[in-house]
């Protein structure tokens, strides 16, 4: 069964660091089939963190999402390099989200 | 008259992913839950949403303003705290920010759906009046 679409989620937790995170999912219907093939579903899923504890100063430390030419793909080298991306083994946002939510653990759990 | 609802949960980290994933894989999400912003503690939830920034989402639902410059001066703060306010605001999953004008180079603060308040779900349930018909609403519903 699909999501009801638009799935717009966002979870608020102070990591191990004192740091503010932000995991942000959004999963959304949209008309470009060839920016988003094969269904025009466009996923993003990213954390989002404080640079300095206190300060509200944010950046994506990781991003999946599914745009053309790549497909899935993860950022791994946010937030210092936006460049490189890197295809993941995920063929919908289903596969997607089992990936990005051992990436959550991972990031929040960071010491 | 329905008020339209921006939830904010407090639960467990556990309790999010959980709640997630069965949305997610089942197509279970209500239209409220559609609508809800997760934190892990009230405290924390206290701590970002400072009375400048409900100041903030207030003076966008009632004022409109057009540009963040323009809400600054509404709410008579400093343009750079305003912008700041605005920037968390947007990371937390309460405001967007539209680039606007001819070059883009303005930034236009909406609320990020048509919201009357924000319902905090705790062990004690707060509830925040952003637009003016939530307050008449409101008053409304305790003199009845």
């Amino acid at each position: 069964m699909n999501p009801k679409l638009p799935l717009h989620k966002r979870w608020i937790e102070v990591d191990k660091q004192g740091r503010n995170c932000v995991v942000a999912i959004s999963i959304e219907q949209t008309s470009d089939e060839l920016m988003y093939p094969p269904n025009g579903i466009k996923s993003v899923f990213k954390v989002i963190r404080e640079k300095n504890v206190g300060t509200e100063d944010y950046e994506i430390v990781y991003l999946i999402d599914n745009h053309e030419p790549f497909g899935f793909h993860e950022h791994p080298k946010l937030p210092a390099d936006r460049e490189t991306r890197r295809i993941v083994h995920a063929s919908n946002w289903d596969e997607a989200w089992v990936l990005f939510e051992k990436k959550i653990e991972e990031i929040l759990d960071e010491t | 008259m329905k008020l339209k609802i921006l939830k904010v949960i407090i639960s467990s980290r556990k309790v999010f992913i959980a709640d997630l994933r069965k949305a997610i894989h089942s197509g279970e999400n209500s239209e409220e839950e559609d609508h809800s912003i997760s934190f892990d503690s009230i405290e924390n939830f206290k701590r970002l949403m400072t009375a400048n920034k409900l100041e903030i989402l207030m003076a966008i639902a009632r004022l409109k303003p057009a540009s963040i410059n323009q809400l600054a001066k509404l709410i008579n703060r400093e343009y750079p705290h305003v912008l700041k306010d605005c920037r968390s605001l947007k990371v937390l999953g309460f405001i967007k920010l539209e680039e606007v004008g001819a070059a883009r180079k303005q930034l236009a603060p909406m609320l990020i759906f048509d919201y009357d308040i924000i319902h905090v779900k705790s062990q004690i349930e707060e509830i925040f009046p952003i637009t003016e018909q939530s307050n008449r609403v409101l008053l409304t519903a305790q003199v009845g």
